[in-house]
């Protein structure tokens, strides 16, 4: 049986999924958005971001949609990427299993005050 | 500058990576390039494209759709590339001044680091020595000896000034040279000079065995 590329679900796909739960975002909106949620931690260069947009493209996570009409023309028009319901779906499975971690951890009480 | 730097960059990725992402990588760079000025920002936006390319371009290869690395032909697999367009004339040459590069300051180093090579340089004597061996079958007709490749050949005594050729003494400069450029030279061995007991075995005479 081939492996699934997104079993386990990579740290920088998970963080596209969730940037684009909002909205749909185009490649450098996606890397600031990241960028943003993960406190300046993650910075997606051009090759981890396309290449995990291809992934998730391929396993149909996410899709292209058409570019919106207020874009510029030629070499500024930019592709914009949209969450289906399978990433949802992914993104919400991984959100649980990082959940259920969480609740493991807090039992263990390996938190300080502020986390709990 | 950047642009073209990344450019030539992206190069590192497999060309179906490069013509579906490659204007939207470079566009991401632009838009970096625009918001983070500055010395600092710039040198961290090289840093992180620097790195980035190092973590992606295995993953992006690894990622390539398989049936495009496979080159077919009737039905028969030929090679598994990690290119999957034509090889530009331009590569092959800049791939063999590469590796004559590579090979030769591997080389350099290993012989500067006293590593034994898988090749060796023969030595004056050593070239004498099987040049002589080729050509000793023609010779040794005339010479009245054969020239095997174990066998030490002594060099000719020096030229006669007055027409009469003296046997050399064995305790004579000459021969001391020669027995070290023999030894040295042919064998491989060290002389090391030094005094002390040695046994011989004289023979001074020899007697024809009777019949009986």
């Amino acid at each position: 049986m081939p492996k699934r590329k997104l079993d386990p679900l990579p740290s920088a796909a998970f963080q596209i999924l969730l940037s684009l739960a909002d909205e749909d975002l185009h490649g450098y909106a996606i890397m600031r958005q990241v960028a943003e949620q993960t406190g300046g931690r993650m910075r997606l260069g051009p090759g981890t971001l396309y290449n995990s947009i291809q992934t998730l493209l391929e396993e149909n996570c996410i899709e292209e949609i058409k570019p919106r009409e207020t874009e510029g023309s030629g070499a500024e028009r930019r592709r914009y990427y949209r969450l289906t319901s399978t990433g949802r779906k992914l993104a919400r499975a991984e959100a649980d299993r990082l959940g259920e971690l969480l609740r493991v951890a807090r039992a263990k009480k390996i938190f300080r005050g502020d986390h709990v | 500058m950047s642009e073209r730097i990344y450019t030539l960059l992206l190069r590192f990725y497999p060309s179906s990576f490069r013509q579906a992402y490659g204007d939207d990588a470079l566009q991401l760079l632009r838009d970096r390039a625009r918001d983070e000025r500055g010395f600092i920002s710039g040198l961290r936006l090289w840093l992180d494209i620097l790195s980035d390319l190092a973590v992606s371009i295995l993953r992006a290869h690894r990622s390539a759709p398989a049936a495009a690395r496979v080159r077919c032909h009737d039905g028969v697999p030929l090679f598994l590339s990690l290119e999957d367009e034509a090889l530009d004339p331009d590569s092959l040459l800049y791939g063999a001044t590469a590796t004559v590069l590579i090979y030769g300051v591997v080389l350099l180093l290993a012989q500067h680091a006293g590593v034994p090579l898988p090749i060796q340089a023969l030595g004056p004597a050593q070239l004498s020595h099987y040049s002589e061996a080729a050509t000793g079958a023609s010779s040794s007709t005339t010479a009245g000896a054969a020239n095997c490749p174990g066998e030490i050949e002594l060099p000719p005594p020096p030229a006669p000034t007055d027409g009469v050729a003296p046997p050399p003494s064995p305790d004579s400069d000459f021969f001391r040279s020669q027995i070290s450029t023999i030894v040295e030279g042919q064998l491989g061995l060290k002389l090391k000079a030094g005094t002390g007991p040695v046994e011989m075995l004289v023979i001074d005479h020899v007697d024809q065995a009777s019949e009986n």
